[in-house]
């Protein structure tokens, strides 16, 4: 890379970042239950989106770092619970142990759906993350999972369905 | 439960994003580590090392698929053969008890209820509706969820369905959607339909797969 491109995809990059790092560092924060490997990937993910700025043909920049940061995860997990992964075993994120300040300082039922969420198959949670945590939209939830729009919206209903039974079970919502 | 409490959870999920962040501090630190490893030159050669861990547990993976492997490959015709009752069918999804039927308003048009008429050779057995409890319009992208016991109607192999959409509370008549659906009635299904279509008169039901 030229000096000049250098500096125009630094100059790119400190745009990106001060956009999207919050973003891209909830997604995988709340795809893992693990705050400081959450930073880990986040830093990762625009590494990796510097590196390949040159090719990016796209507009949407927070959906691209949005995937990035998705496959990063997903390597990451395969490498440390190839089983559990395989299996599709929620994650086994213990607040305690993965606890930041924040998360210390939620109320009782916030833990409970984060907890919640966390027991939830990694496709659920993917889905529930992007559409109802990040609010993104069925189109852009459905380029960054790589799945088609209705695969998205019927994941979403089994995973919400699924979340709610996990919910009942600790009387987070009564019928 | 009830709408309020679905609203609740959506709320809630919402407000969960802004709990977690990175401070300033931690924002500037990762900044600066992005930076720094930008600037160190590409390595160009890479030593690979030999992960024991993904290792080990890939090869205890492989002997168990070997060793459940086994009888099918024995008893070939007993293990890859359909139960007489199995649907091949994507949109149906095992239950724990009853049936469900899940309507989709996908369409770009108004829908206030809905009704969903079960046929069986040809006699209709049961016509639930479903409407929003405060009256209001059904919201696109939502979901109807009929949920039938086999005290509803005896579930008795193969039954035809059909939607019909009112679009007001007014309407008395409503419109049959093409086309009728099969289903195989069976205690523990699921089945998931949506309504299409840009306007009333394109209106369609098609199977979610």
């Amino acid at each position: 890379m030229e000096v000049l491109d250098h500096n125009k995809y630094q100059h790119l990059l400190n745009q990106l970042y001060e956009a999207y790092h919050n973003d891209i560092f909830q997604y995988v924060f709340f795809m893992l239950g693990d705050y400081n490997q959450a930073r880990d990937i986040m830093q990762d993910t625009f590494l990796q989106a510097y590196h390949h700025l040159q090719t990016f043909q796209g507009e949407n920049y927070k959906g691209w770092l949005s995937r990035i940061a998705r496959n990063l995860t997903i390597d990451y997990v395969r490498k440390q619970r190839p089983i559990a992964y395989f299996l599709e075993v929620g994650s086994t994120s213990n607040i305690n142990e993965s606890s930041p300040e924040q998360i210390a300082m939620m109320n009782e039922s916030e833990k409970e759906l984060y907890l919640a969420l966390s027991n939830l198959k990694h496709h659920y949670r993917d889905v529930i993350v992007l559409r109802k945590i990040k609010e993104l939209s069925i189109k852009e939830t459905s380029y960054i999972l790589g799945w088609s729009e209705n695969k998205v919206k019927v994941n979403l209903f089994r995973g919400m369905k699924a979340l709610k039974k996990e919910l009942n079970k600790v009387g987070y919502i009564h019928e | 439960m009830n709408k309020g409490n679905y609203q609740k959870l959506d709320n809630d999920l919402k407000q969960l994003n802004a709990k977690i962040h990175l401070s300033k501090k931690e924002k500037e630190e990762s900044f600066s580590k992005i930076n720094k490893m930008i600037d160190e030159p590409v390595k160009t050669s890479r030593h690979s090392r030999i992960n024991w861990k993904m290792s080990m547990v890939t090869i205890a993976a492989l002997m168990i698929i070997a060793l459940l492997s086994v009888p099918i490959l024995i008893n070939p015709d007993r293990y890859l053969t359909d139960p007489p009752n199995a649907s091949s069918q994507d949109s149906t999804i095992k239950t724990d008890e009853g049936m469900e039927v899940i309507v989709e308003h996908q369409g770009n048009f108004t829908i206030h209820h809905i009704r969903l008429v079960v046929f069986k050779d040809g006699k209709q057995v049961t016509s639930p509706t479903m409407m929003n409890a405060d009256m209001s319009n059904l919201a696109k992208d939502s979901n109807m969820i009929f949920h039938f016991l086999e005290k509803d109607f005896p579930f008795d192999g193969e039954m035809k369905v059909e939607v019909v959409i009112f679009q007001s509370e007014q309407d008395n008549v409503g419109i049959t959607l093409k086309p009728s659906m099969i289903i195989e009635a069976t205690k523990g299904a699921e089945y998931h339909f949506a309504i299409t279509g840009s306007t009333i008169k394109q209106a369609r039901l098609m199977k979610v797969e």
